[in-house]
């Protein structure tokens, strides 16, 4: 390769050049300006003109596996750990943008270990063309632009419980209070919706807790070995809260930061790993009134 | 059509009344006890009991109500002596009047989930209070056990062994029974403050494997409870070392192989080279022989005062040598650090609330599993073989004057009996009551008590409550379903599937029919019988759930075991071929 540009190298979130939308996508930009300042695990971003660069029909040439594997052992460098597990999600110039939320279109390949890399970003650039998001974008008036999708590789959490927050109430439009809904193990049975998650709402100018509503919660996404997998909650824990107030009271901090930050009410992904807070994806709330 | 004349004129039969056998006429004390749910406690007394033997057991099953006071549990329990049987009533405390349960079972006839529904909130709402007060002793069982209960039991022990029993004036022993008593009451409380917490240990356990691997056999979860030594082991492994010394004696191995049964302790005595061995056999009696038949050791001849069963058991260890039980242990412990290790595995992934409350959980039911046989071992054999020497002695003395005959008649009196025959001894003659009672107990011992009296319980214990999910699977089904005249179901307790010869055994002297590799039926299974488990095939019982003493000692000698057969005694010709199924809980006779 010639030159590298930002266009054609790997960018690291919270380098500059990632925190463009037009270069990294709407996911991978948000995070990668969040990531100085909030606990965002580490990550990399495979920009579109990269993906182009190496990729053959969709199949990433072999110079470009080198490449991947440095990226990869440098995220475990930053990650701390020797094997670390990554997510690999799709991050499209327009997903995660004010307008639309494209919220669960695109591809999420989660506990992707080094073997299997090359195969999952594969699979990511795959589901860029997929029916499903042709015909999200043509119900939103976007069938006209070409699809500019980059991939984003990011350090795994091994969620122990995970949360969905919102800045403001989605279904009151109440702007004074955050609403959190967390459940057992990794965030997939909460978006996904097969769990009744726990909900909690605490008021924002004092982080009182002013409800918190214990669902049974039948089933959790857990890590298997090469992927994951929803297997059921013991019963015993079903109604126990999958939150403890602190916990709770720190993912609505953290809700509340976010919100200043962008300026807009926001809706947090987020999730516990040994008692330490992540943040996975942030965007605004395209439904308040 | 005259509709009218058709009613009945006399008030029609509460279809929930139980209709007690002809042979079984009941006199209810206490009218109410008429509208209560009794069950026969077959486990722990599948025979008769006398007076006093049930009276001084009432203060011990006390204990449960005073644990599930502390605990905030939501039962009660009563014991009846019905014509000579126990039966025993667990019954909830706080039920909706009679009224809302009939019209809740009335909507459940039409809508069973909506009826369901409210069952399980209010269940689950008192369960979650109850288990926030007992959990804090599930979690710490053995600390607790080792810090608190043991080191009391055993001053209690001291107690006991402190009191000259022979040179007592009898104003002395009175005294002395008295407080005997007030201590059982105490012992009675710190052995369901053990008891109801390390069944629920084991069950919550069982629960939360289940519902983490539920493609596993349900019997897979005791894998990780397996191969810790506890007392029971010990004490069939100290029982297996005396026959080594019994076998390196040829003239001693002779005796206990070939003499009749009854003869061997006199003809060892006679041999001048039994002495080392005899001398062994009674440190092992003193140590471990303050056991009888059953898990009351009150009314049950204890192998101290007649060691049969130990000899019985050394007989089958020189006729057919088993291996050496520590290493058997050991063996066992290595598959279970395996299981442990592999189910661990299988959780990498998973939240570590989740995986911390199954450690919690394992570790628990470890610790559970562990004293459910050494709290029998101190409390239902030491102190109540204790208290059964006070009683005796008692019958020494009455025997002595005349106002009884035997030593242990003085189980035919109540407590009140025998405080005022001691009292106004020689005053009181007490031949004839008693004569008077050991006849009807020997008429009730020939036939065949009803499982349950009084009147059905409106609900069923609620599946969804976890001490009554416990209590099932500790005492068993109440019935089996049996369809198939060729095949007992059962539940399954320990797994594997023996082919072999049945043996319906009725007690521990019927025991010596027992040739080892044959099947043990029996109704129920104490600590005293599992020297037979070394050497029995498999076995299966009328009685007991997946936590009963049999299914758990069954487990730790890996034998195949059915239980809670309800009838498989009864089903089963003694010297019948039939096949054990312990994997799905069948016996099939062949």
């Amino acid at each position: 390769m010639s030159r590298q540009t930002a266009h054609t190298r790997i960018l690291w979130l919270g380098d500059e050049a990632c925190g463009n939308p037009a270069i990294s996508g709407g996911k991978a930009a948000s995070l990668s300006r969040l990531a100085s300042r909030f606990p965002v695990p580490a990550g990399f971003c495979l920009s579109a003109d990269l993906l182009e660069a190496l990729t053959d029909a969709g199949v990433v040439i072999d110079t470009a596996a080198e490449l991947l594997g440095e990226a990869y052992l440098e995220l475990a460098r930053r990650a701390g750990c020797d094997d670390p597990r990554v997510a690999v999600r799709s991050s499209a110039a327009d997903e995660d943008g004010l307008g639309l939320s494209f919220a669960g279109q695109y591809e999420t390949l989660l506990n992707i270990g080094a073997g299997r890399l090359v195969h999952a970003v594969e699979q990511c650039i795959a589901s860029g063309r997929s029916d499903r998001v042709g015909a999200y974008r043509q119900q939103h008036g976007r069938a006209d632009q070409p699809v500019r999708m980059a991939v984003l590789v990011q350090h795994l959490v091994p969620a122990d419980v995970a949360a969905v927050a919102f800045s403001a109430n989605p279904v009151s439009g109440d702007r004074e209070e955050v609403v959190i809904n967390a459940s057992w193990g990794l965030g997939e049975s909460i978006v996904g919706g097969t769990v009744t998650p726990d909900t909690w709402i605490i008021r924002k100018a004092d982080g009182m807790v002013m409800s918190t509503m214990i669902a049974e919660k039948q089933r959790m996404t857990v890590l298997t070995d090469h992927g994951t997998m929803e297997v059921d909650v013991p019963r015993i824990m079903r109604a126990q809260p999958a939150l403890t107030e602190q916990q709770a009271a720190a993912i609505a901090e953290l809700a509340i930061q976010l919100e200043e930050e962008s300026g807009h009410a926001v809706d947090v992904e987020c999730a516990f790993a040994d008692n330490a807070l992540s943040l996975l994806q942030c965007r605004p709330i395209t439904t308040l009134a | 059509m005259d509709t009218a004349t058709a009613q009945p004129t006399t008030r029609r039969h509460d279809p929930r009344t139980l209709q007690a056998p002809a042979n079984f006429p009941i006199r209810w004390e206490q009218p109410d006890d008429a509208k209560m749910y009794w069950e026969l406690d077959l486990m722990h007394y599948p025979a008769p009991m006398a007076p006093l033997e049930f009276s001084l057991m009432l203060l011990y099953s006390h204990g449960f109500n005073t644990a599930a006071e502390q605990f905030e549990l939501p039962v009660r329990m009563r014991n009846l002596h019905i014509n000579t049987y126990s039966y025993q009533c667990i019954y909830p405390i706080a039920l909706p009047p009679e009224g809302v349960l009939k019209m809740l079972n009335g909507i459940g006839r039409v809508f069973p989930g909506f009826t369901a529904s409210i069952q399980k909130k209010a269940v689950d709402g008192q369960a979650r209070k109850y288990l926030a007060k007992m959990t804090p002793f599930v979690d710490r069982l053995m600390e607790i056990w080792n810090n608190d209960w043991l080191p009391e039991i055993k001053e209690h022990l001291a107690f006991w062994d402190r009191f000259d029993l022979r040179s007592a004036t009898t104003d002395a022993l009175l005294k002395h029974f008295e407080e005997s008593v007030q201590r059982s009451l105490r012992i009675g409380d710190i052995h369901f403050f053990i008891g109801i917490p390390q069944l629920y240990a084991i069950s919550r356990y069982q629960d939360i494997y289940t519902d983490l691997f539920p493609g596993d056999h349900p019997l897979e979860a005791f894998t990780l409870l397996q191969g810790f030594d506890n007392k029971t082991l010990e004490t069939d492994r100290e029982l297996w070392r005396l026959s080594l010394a019994a076998a390196s004696v040829p003239a001693v191995r002779e005796v206990i192989v070939y003499a009749d049964p009854a003869n061997v302790l006199s003809r060892l005595k006679e041999l001048p080279e039994a002495g080392e061995f005899l001398a062994a056999l009674e440190a092992y009696l003193s140590e471990y022989g303050q056991r009888g038949d059953r898990f009351s050791t009150i009314g049950e001849v204890s192998w101290i005062e007649n060691p049969a069963p130990v000899l019985k058991n050394l007989r089958d260890y020189l006729i057919n040598p088993v291996p050496d039980p520590a290493e058997e242990r050991i063996a066992h412990e290595r598959a279970r650090t395996e299981a442990v290790a592999a189910a661990r595995a299988r959780l990498k992934g998973y939240p570590k609330p989740v995986v911390e409350q199954f450690e919690t959980a394992l570790r628990a039911a470890q610790e559970g599993t562990i004293l459910q046989e050494d709290h029998g071992f101190w409390i239902d054999y030491r102190c109540l073989y204790r208290l059964r020497r006070v009683v005796l002695e008692f019958g020494r003395r009455f025997a002595a004057s005349g106002v009884c005959e035997r030593n242990d008649d003085p189980f035919y009196l109540t407590i009140d009996e025998l405080r005022e025959t001691a009292a106004k001894l020689p005053a009181i003659d007490r031949r004839g009551l008693i004569a008077r009672r050991r006849e009807e107990e020997k008429r009730f011992a020939s036939i065949k008590p009803p499982r349950a009296v009084g009147r059905l319980p409106l609900m069923p214990p609620p599946e969804a409550d976890p001490v009554a999910r416990t209590i099932v699977r500790f005492f068993g089904p109440s019935s089996a379903e049996q369809k198939d005249a060729a095949c007992i179901r059962g539940t399954a307790g320990s797994t594997g599937v023996f082919r072999g010869t049945a043996r319906v055994i009725r007690n521990l002297a019927d025991a010596s029919r027992l040739a080892p590799g044959e099947i043990l039926v029996t109704e129920t299974t104490a600590a005293p019988w599992t020297p037979l488990f070394a050497t029995a095939g498999a076995v299966v019982t009328n009685t007991g759930g997946v936590l009963s003493h049999c299914a758990l000692v069954a487990r730790e000698y890996r034998i195949p075991a059915v239980v809670g057969t309800i009838s498989a005694t009864e089903r089963i010709a003694d010297g019948a071929q039939i096949e054990v199924d312990g994997n799905t809980g069948r016996v099939t006779l062949l």
